[in-house]
């Protein structure tokens, strides 16, 4: 296929469109009224959600923190407590960032360029989330123990086999995310760059 | 005339254009309809401080290619909360198979490219001239002469690898 066969197609598609009218007073309407809620900057319930059940489990935490006896754990708790409070706030701060579009005065490569600069900040939040589930999943069990005061003899291979191996897997996905998440960067980045230059 | 009958009136005349930068800019009818009731309910939006001296139709692109952007950050969780019927896929229906499958070949290479060629291939192909292009999509006339001509070699190449 030819780009003049191309411009073809598309004058093609654009008469065929034009003389069509599909859509009726009635579902103009529709679309026009308040009941329509407008899905862009919304920030969604799963992020609330999400927000205050990490809340409450940072909470409990610092409420029975004089319990964790362990040093090792004391720092793990520390570190889980500081991330559970802090990343929620940022990802909320980043999606409110996005309420403030200007769709219809800034041009498409403005406004490019702000989704970008957010998706790029979005995708980095998200490589640091995922690598904080996988600290949460490995340390959340010795803490919880500790903090219930059992003793992790109750799982005698802990300590010696389940938690190194948690750590290699750990490593692993974390590298592999990271990575993954680059891809995306990388694209958005040369996209920005095109744009600037 | 009434502000809303106007404005009915303004997007039954331009349902091709929001229908061909929804179908550019999504992977899927639900998603594609989404962005149809999210471009339109945009549109009514700023109708009101729409300034009659700017053309209608630099508006209409403006509008609706920056919506089309901000959808894309929402297409992994999209919450349908008040369906619409649109029926636009019924578009295609007089059309035959070669003009369909052509279309379709375009769509499919159009897609290829990133966001900003995408922007700037689609109002080429929509016949808008250099400036207004430029106008629309925020770059110097010069820069979007210069992207011309790469996105086409890109679609060139891009034929060309798929035969």
């Amino acid at each position: 296929m030819e780009l003049e066969e191309m411009q073809k197609a598309w004058s093609a598609l654009s008469k065929k469109a034009e003389h069509q009218e599909k859509l009726t007073n009635q579902i103009i309407e529709k679309m026009t009224e308040e009941k329509y809620k407008s899905r862009l900057n919304r920030i969604g319930y799963w992020e609330y959600g999400g927000t205050l059940i990490s809340y409450l489990g940072a909470f409990y935490v610092i409420a029975r923190f004089s319990e964790i006896d362990n040093p090792y754990l004391q720092v793990f708790a520390l570190v889980a407590i500081a991330l559970t409070l802090v990343l929620p706030i940022i990802s909320l701060t980043l999606l409110s960032g996005m309420s403030s579009l200007n769709i219809s005065t800034k041009s498409y490569s403005e406004n490019l360029r702000i989704y970008l600069h957010h998706k790029i900040k979005f995708q980095r939040l998200q490589q640091v989330s995922v690598v904080y589930g996988l600290y949460l999943m490995i340390v959340s069990l010795p803490l919880m123990m500790d903090i219930m005061g059992k003793d992790m003899s109750m799982f005698p291979n802990y300590w010696s086999v389940v938690f190194p191996l948690a750590v290699i897997v750990f490593l692993a996905f974390a590298c592999w995310v990271i990575r993954y998440y680059n891809r995306t960067l990388n694209i958005a980045g040369s996209i920005l760059s095109e744009i600037d230059n | 005339m009434e502000i809303k009958d106007r404005f009915i009136e303004v997007i039954k005349a331009n349902e091709g254009l929001i229908y061909k930068i929804t179908t550019l800019y999504t992977n899927s009818i639900e998603d594609r309809d989404d962005l149809y009731q999210e471009i339109v309910y945009q549109l009514w939006k700023s109708f009101p401080s729409f300034n009659e001296k700017s053309k209608l139709s630099t508006w209409m692109y403006r509008v609706a290619l920056n919506t089309a952007i901000y959808h894309l950050k929402k297409d992994k969780k999209r919450v349908i909360t008040d369906p619409i019927d649109i029926g636009i896929e019924r578009f295609s229906d007089d059309m035959d198979s070669g003009e369909e499958e052509k279309i379709a070949l375009l769509f499919q290479h159009i897609q290829l490219l990133n966001l900003l060629e995408k922007g700037i291939i689609l109002l080429y192909l929509e016949g808008k001239n250099h400036e207004e292009i430029a106008g629309i999509v925020g770059l110097s006339i010069t820069n979007v002469g210069t992207r011309i001509s790469r996105i086409k070699e890109k679609l060139k190449t891009q034929i060309t690898q798929s035969k």
